[in-house]
């Protein structure tokens, strides 16, 4: 019988749909396609009635002969359908077994050989020796000694084949030897990489078979038989041996083995001195030939022995690495095997090497003592030690004093106005020099006075020096009083320019505004207010077209060279270029310039409009460009005292006058993204002072705040008191206050609560509490001396974590946990120790976070994600490690965070469904940070799809789950976005976070405490407040916290939620206007109850009183509470605007290289 | 430190009779020139092979690695062993306050008053045959654009109207690989990026042995190296031989006619040469852009040539393991390539 087929389609339809029936389409056919597509097959069975019906319903006809049709035997009528192409991806096949069919067995060897060299050993194989096909139907093929003729046959089958074997078989290397690679694409049926069949799923081999597909050829089925692992025969016996030695039966003696110290190690990273011979004198002439950052490094205590005095030296702990010291008279030690007590000379090492922890055991068990080996000459050494507590900071004990009286003259009253010294927010750098505690009041003049009389332990005697005559420099307050003048005219007009200026709605970009700035900027000008005309210039010139700026940028030039001051035997070197008519700066000028090695800012802010001024005329001035790489050279050195739009301006100028000099300005972008990074932009040298002082003036801001925290503290422990003191909880009250104190320079003050808190826990020998004290007076001690609040705690103290007992170290970890001071980066979980050992993967995730070489960084986590396997299974994995690594991109480079952010949406894309809080926290804060690197670098592509990617996850949060995980979201998103110029985007964000929460009700009419989940909705609200508060929307917001506060204070909560709810109340409250913060922020010392906790720690403190606390102290030393919000406001959209133009002009710089 | 000799004056239009003739010799030439150059250092022999193919296919090669690992030396001796005149060779370290002046020569002041742009290039780099940049990726982009000019075109613009260069040979150093995208065009410039590595781990004895020997001579003034196997002539004629070669068409004994590729690429090393290069594509991301295929290709069959006089072999395949664009790159090709060849 004969079928005539449309098409192969139909064919297929025919097959599935049933038409042809199963006995007949399982039999063998002869079958073939004509030129006109049309498929014929011819079979011995016969059909009724009613499947020819159904056949002919689908075109199928029925002719006696088939003609013109070259013709082939099939098995079975699937066999007639082709096989059909498929992508497939390599990345895919990493775990999937391929079958490797070798027509030519001797290819075994090498295929077998080659796969092991690439590192994959998931090898089995079979022999096959085969029947020659003669064609017609599938013909099975036992594995078996027919065919004796027929070349051998080899089946190898890899799990996860290199793609370099691939290639083999989809290259056809080797041409007609080339393996061919097959995929099991349903049970025991497998079909050629790369194809598929369109009947796959439907067939099966039968039982006992294998069933291998290739395109254009029959069938081939083989018996199933077990495949042999290459290592099967691999076993290699060896004879039995003849034991030659026995245990020895006598006791072996104890050796005694004398240490010495031998030559070896470099002779210098020293990291420790001790003076001997006229001690005293040697560190009275360092003191006063070094800088004060490198004696702020330093720390000191002095010691007797045989009534000689010694003084030992030491860097203090810090992440950066030790200053290079030269003591005269001093010997050098540093640490050695990393214990941090224990010092060798430098160029020695100890003999013989003994393990870290056997030398600890000998020389250094007792951590509290510093302990280092005195050579005596003849390789012998003496150990020596000083109770750690006797180092003292160098530098608190210097002082730096003038050799003349201050010659106060009579100030001058210029007919209408004053010109004052600008002055930034920075009393503390004005105010009187603190003495240390215990010094004498008496002083004599320019010498330096070491004491350390405070040294708890009276071995250590007092070396009385002469004493230095203090002559602080007079403070603001002290200054002559200006007289009171009438304003002028123009200062009139200023004041009522800056006024409609602050009046206007939108941000700094709005046009009406941008139309202000060129008459805010004449105006400063006229007055002579040389720094706000400046800074009011840069904005001029920010955005204006060539024609403009060039008609503009001589004003700016001139208004700065005013301020440049005359130097001892010179004119300034501005005079000429100001007096000529050709507006160019003489060689000899710019070379006075280049040559000045301490510039004032005014020379640079000078230099910055010249350039400005010369890179927008049509030829520009021979001069300056002879000399562009001195200037680079000194724009470079000296950039940081420029406001960022002046640096920008000024190198972004220079590349055009150095002919377009596109490296130039990607490394000119790249330290003003690391400047953005780690200072941000700073209101004294960024902002005009209208902006700067907008709101309440922030010096009285600042003072007042100091003022009010020291009050505060009182009120703290009063409360902690009346609430119940659960073990030390006053004294760790203190270290916050401390460290609050220490913030905003009140030194003195955060001295006295450090010292106070020292002794009290001291007083019991705990280890927990010793620990803490140390990781609180590290953080204190790096804000007294103005560093960035970051980074884990030093390597020490970890170590002595390491090795602290477990219950102890529970103890400190559970308040590293809660502690943003302590550990401002990271939350440490307390039950790590107590669960399954970290493993590898953990170990180099926590490792990266304390990595600071920019290079490793990169080595680390590239190395990182190359071992995740690939596709969804590593993409929790990947996200984690590519976590780590945003979080480090903007330090390292734009490339590194480039190709970050290109796997980020990719793996966020394969994360599996949030099924937990901690989960959906974790992806927002991947999300976020990916967020804050693509703004960083201005990679605008990324931006959006994250966002996206980000609202998605909030809309996709309901019910409790979703309100316990809004608090972290908000506090995750709204950090980094503020600061890249997405208000839109933050207040969508702000506004579907108050519609989850409310569910479409008022906030007032809402009963929170009957409200399922009521009080962590409450928390994620407050989040919401300080949004709002962020966009001045200050009615919302207070709205928000005057219901938290009913809540709050009625006290009907459990321990823990009245806890957390204080905290969130808290840290939204500081985002409020200054006084009502301060108020909000009192009241809850004075009102809160119920806040105590039974949590193992109470023995201890009470980490719920501790966590209000923090949360009240962080909130009043945050910038937006001491510079104001209206000001941060003001910074936060010019960073934007300063972001965006940097990364316009270097596209447009690397497209015109282009 | 910039030359000012003048240059000497030489022919490169030899025919392809000519060269013929004298290849063989050419060949063996080239070759006890590097094996004698190799006797002066320890375990740099690689590279000085490395530096004679890159020579010889007028390709640049870079050189990478840390300070102290012989990258200024190797140079320098391979340009005294070929016998170069001062006015032939211009050697300089870049930084990135390094003024085109510096590389291409000043801008003559007198002509830019009257409104030329020109350069006074005598004694720079676009007047020597052979060029040595140290720390070339430190320069800044105006230098850049002058270099992928004078790389790429072999030409150099002297107030807008581009000059030709008798620069044939450049070499190149760095310490590190930055990764900023603005130096990815020269880069990729450079087909090949060589490691010079520490030696010291494993041949410390070797290495003390010829430091103090070299110690000797430096301090002799003698320099045993100039040996005048082979000229810088030498190399660009072996460069116009195998030109002539590659637009050859040879005819097979059924008269059929056949490239250079299926004359002296064999089938099955060519089928493995793409083998590698796809799989270090999709496995390790390697970027290998069209340009430097074709380049590779070149760089092939000079060694071929070089080493065998024949066919391209598995071996010749080697260089691939010069592809790495960063030091991340370098280190993996390093093992890898061989690994994959199964020669490791």
């Amino acid at each position: 019988m004969i079928l005539k087929f449309p098409d192969l389609k139909s064919l297929r339809l025919a097959l599935i749909s049933g038409a042809v029936p199963a006995t007949m389409s399982k039999a063998p056919a002869i079958a073939g396609v004509d030129d006109q597509h049309q498929c014929w097959v011819e079979t011995n069975a016969t059909l009724t009635r009613s499947n020819q019906t159904e056949l002919k319903r689908l075109l199928v006809s029925f002719p006696r002969s088939m003609s013109g049709v070259s013709r082939q035997e099939y098995g079975c009528w699937a066999e007639i359908l082709p096989l059909e192409k498929e992508p497939w991806h390599a990345d895919t096949l990493t775990q999937t077994p391929v079958l490797f069919d070798l027509s030519d067995g001797a290819e075994l060897a090498s295929l077998v050989i080659e796969t092991l060299r690439l590192g994959n050993d998931r090898q089995s194989y079979r022999w096959l020796e085969t029947l020659p096909w003669k064609g017609g139907a599938s013909a099975l093929l036992p594995e078996s000694k027919q065919g004796v003729d027929a070349p051998p046959r080899a089946l190898l089958r890899v799990v996860g084949p290199p793609y370099y074997t691939l290639l083999r078989a989809i290259d056809r290397i080797g041409g007609a030897k080339a393996p061919v690679a097959y995929i099991e694409k349903s049970p025991r049926v497998w079909v050629e990489l790369g194809y598929t069949h369109p009947l796959i799923q439907e067939i099966k081999a039968p039982p006992g078979k294998l069933l291998l597909l290739r395109p254009s050829c029959p069938w081939t089925m083989l018996a199933e038989a077990p495949f042999r692992d290459v290592y099967e025969t691999t076993e290699f016996l060896l004879p039995d041996g003849v034991v030659k030695f026995n245990d020895s039966k006598n006791q072996t003696p104890r050796i005694k083995v004398t240490l010495s110290l031998r030559a070896g190690g470099p002779p210098e990273g020293d990291e420790f001195w001790v003076l001997r011979d006229d001690p005293l004198e040697h560190l009275n002439h360092f003191v006063q030939n070094n800088t004060d950052e490198v004696l702020q490094r330093l720390s000191f205590a002095v010691g007797e022995r045989s009534g000689k005095k010694i003084i030992v030296v030491r860097v203090r702990p810090s992440k950066q690495p030790a200053p290079v010291v030269i003591l005269h008279g001093a010997i050098g030690y540093k640490p050695y095997l990393k214990l941090p007590n224990l010092f060798l000379p430098v160029g020695t090492k100890l003999y013989p090497p003994l393990r870290r922890d056997q030398v600890r055991k000998l020389l250094a068990e007792d951590t509290s003592q510093v302990v280092w080996l005195h050579p005596d000459g003849k390789g012998s050494f003496v150990p020596q030690t000083l109770p750690e507590d006797s180092f003292r900071p160098l530098f608190d004990w210097v002082y730096y004093v003038l050799d003349h009286d201050k010659e106060p003259l009579q100030h001058w009253v210029q007919a209408a106005q004053f010109v004052f010294e600008p002055f930034a927010s920075e009393e503390e750098a004005v105010a009187k020099p603190k003495r240390p505690p215990g010094s004498s009041e008496k002083a004599s003049r320019g010498r330096t006075r070491i004491n350390n009389s405070e040294g708890p332990d009276a071995r250590y005697q007092v070396i009385e020096e002469t004493i230095p005559t203090l002559e602080p420099t007079q403070t603001i307050e002290e200054m002559p009083v200006v007289l009171k003048v009438e304003p002028s005219l123009a200062q009139k007009q200023l004041k009522e320019l800056e006024e409609a200026f602050l009046a206007l709605e939108g941000g700094l970009d709005s046009a009406q505004r941008q139309e202000l700035w060129p008459r805010l900027a004449a105006l400063n000008t006229s007055l002579k207010n040389v720094d706000d005309a400046g800074i009011s210039w840069m904005n001029v010139l920010w955005e204006r077209d060539e024609a403009t700026a060039r008609a503009w940028a001589w004003s700016w030039f001139a208004v700065e060279a005013q301020a440049v001051q005359e130097r001892t035997t010179a004119q300034p070197w501005t005079k000429r270029a100001l007096e000529s008519k050709n507006r160019e700066l003489p060689g000899d000028d710019l070379d006075r310039l280049l040559n000045l090695s301490e510039p004032a800012t005014s020379d640079i802010r000078t230099l910055a409009a010249y350039l400005v001024h010369a890179c927008l005329q049509e030829v520009p001035s021979a001069s300056l460009v002879e000399r562009l790489g001195p200037i680079s050279r000194f724009l470079e050195t000296n950039e940081k005292l420029l406001p960022i739009r002046g640096m920008w301006l000024a190198w972004s100028h220079l590349a055009i006058l150095s002919r377009g000099d596109v490296l130039a300005v990607a490394r000119a972008r790249d330290r003003v993204l690391e400047r953005l990074y780690h200072t941000g932009m700073r209101p004294e040298q960024d902002l005009p002072s209208f902006l700067r002082f907008a709101g309440q003036p922030t010096s009285q801001r600042f003072r007042a705040v100091r003022q009010w925290l020291i009050g505060l503290s009182d009120l703290a422990q009063d409360w902690v008191t009346t609430t119940g003191t659960q073990g030390q909880t006053k004294a760790y009250v203190d270290l916050i206050f401390a460290f609050g104190l220490a913030r905003l320079g009140e030194s003195d003050e955060a001295r006295k609560r450090l010292a106070h808190a020292t002794i009290a826990l001291n007083e019991n020998d705990d280890a927990a509490h010793k620990a803490l004290l140390s990781a609180f007076d590290y953080r204190i001690r790096l804000a007294l001396d103005g560093k960035p609040h970051i980074g884990p705690l030093p390597a020490d103290q970890l170590n002595v974590l390491e090795n602290m007992e477990r219950l102890s170290r529970y103890v400190v970890d559970r308040l590293r946990k809660h502690s943003r001071i302590i550990e401002p980066d990271t939350v440490i979980n307390p039950y790590r120790h107590w669960g399954a050992r970290i493993n590898e993967f953990e170990r180099e995730l926590v490792e990266l976070a304390d990595e600071t070489d920019r290079n490793l960084i990169v080595n680390r986590v590239e190395n990182l994600l190359r071992d995740i396997p690939r596709g969804a299974k590593g993409a929790e994995q990947r996200m984690r490690v590519l976590k780590a690594g945003l979080e480090n991109a903007p330090r390292v480079n734009e490339e590194f965070a480039r190709r970050l952010l290109d796997n980020t949406i990719p793996t966020y894309d394969a994360l599996p469904e949030i099924k937990e809080v901690a989960v959906l926290v974790d992806q927002a804060s991947f999300l976020e940070k990916a967020l804050f690197t693509a703004g960083h670098f201005g990679r605008t592509e990324s931006l959006h799809p994250l966002v996206t990617r980000f609202k998605k996850m909030l809309e996709s949060q309901r019910g409790t789950q979703a309100i316990n995980a809004l608090e972290s979201l908000a506090s995750q998103c709204l950090r980094g976005l503020r600061r890249l110029g997405m208000r839109e985007e933050i207040d969508q964000i702000l506004r579907m976070m108050e519609t989850l929460i409310l569910e479409g009700q008022d906030v007032r009419s809402v009963d929170w405490k009957k409200r399922d989940n009521g009080p962590a909705a409450l928390r994620a609200l407050l989040q919401v407040a300080s949004g709002y508060y962020f966009f001045g929307k200050d009615a919302q917001a207070d709205q928000i916290l005057g219901v938290a506060r009913a809540v709050l204070f009625a006290a009907d909560l459990p321990q823990r939620e009245q806890t957390q709810l204080a905290v969130a109340y808290a840290r939204a409250a500081g985002q409020a206007q200054v006084e009502a913060a301060q108020k909000r922020l009192e009241e809850i010392f004075k009102s809160l109850k119920n806040v105590r906790d039974t949590y193992t720690t109470s023995t201890h403190f009470s980490v719920s009183q501790l966590d209000v606390v923090e949360a009240v102290v962080l909130a009043v030393v945050s910038d937006d509470f001491t510079v104001g919000t209206q000001a941060r406001r003001w910074l936060d959209d010019d960073e934007f605007l300063v972001r965006r133009r940097i990364h316009r002009d270097v596209r447009a710089a690397l497209e015109r290289e282009v | 430190m910039a030359k000012t000799e003048a240059p000497t004056l030489s022919r490169e239009d030899w025919s392809y009779e000519e060269l013929q003739a004298e290849a063989e010799e050419l060949r063996s030439r080239l070759n006890r020139f590097r094996l004698s150059l190799g006797r002066f250092f320890v375990q740099k022999q690689d590279l000085i092979d490395l530096m004679v193919v890159a020579a010889v296919a007028q390709e640049p090669l870079l050189i990478v690695g840390p300070p102290g690992t012989a990258k200024s030396d190797l140079v320098l001796k391979f340009k005294d062993a070929l016998g170069l005149g001062e006015g032939d060779y211009f050697e300089y370290m870049l930084t990135r306050f390094t003024e085109p002046s510096e590389i291409v020569g000043p801008i003559d002041i007198g002509k830019l008053r009257e409104g030329r742009y020109i350069r006074r290039e005598q004694g720079k780099l676009p007047t020597a045959r052979l060029g040595f940049l140290d720390e070339i990726f430190k320069s800044n982009s105006a230098i850049l654009n002058i270099l992928l000019t004078i790389i790429n075109e072999r030409k150099f613009y002297q107030d807008g109207v581009p000059m030709p260069v008798r620069l044939r040979v450049l070499f190149a150093a760095t310490n590190e690989i930055p990764e900023q995208a603005e130096l990815a065009a020269l880069k990729d410039r450079f087909c090949l990026k060589a490691e010079s590595r520490s030696v010291q781990d494993n041949y410390f004895t070797n290495l003390i042995d010829a430091g103090i020997q070299g110690e000797v001579y430096k301090g002799l003034a003698q320099k045993p190296w100039i040996e005048g196997h082979a000229t810088l002539d030498d190399m660009l004629k072996a460069n116009r031989y195998l030109t002539y070669q590659f637009g050859r068409r040879h005819r097979s004994g059924r008269s059929e006619e056949q490239n250079d590729r299926q004359m002296y690429f064999p089938a099955e090393v060519f089928d493995e040469f793409q083998r590698l290069v796809k799989t270090l594509i999709r496995e390790d991301h390697i970027f290998i852009s069209d340009r430097k295929l074709v380049k590779l290709y070149k760089l092939f069959r000079v060694r071929a040539w070089l080493f065998t006089g024949g066919t391209v072999s598995r071996d010749d395949l080697r260089l691939l393991a010069y592809l790495g664009e960063s030091h991340q790159e370098i280190e993996l090709l390093r093992d890898k390539v061989p690994m994959l060849l199964g020669e490791a």
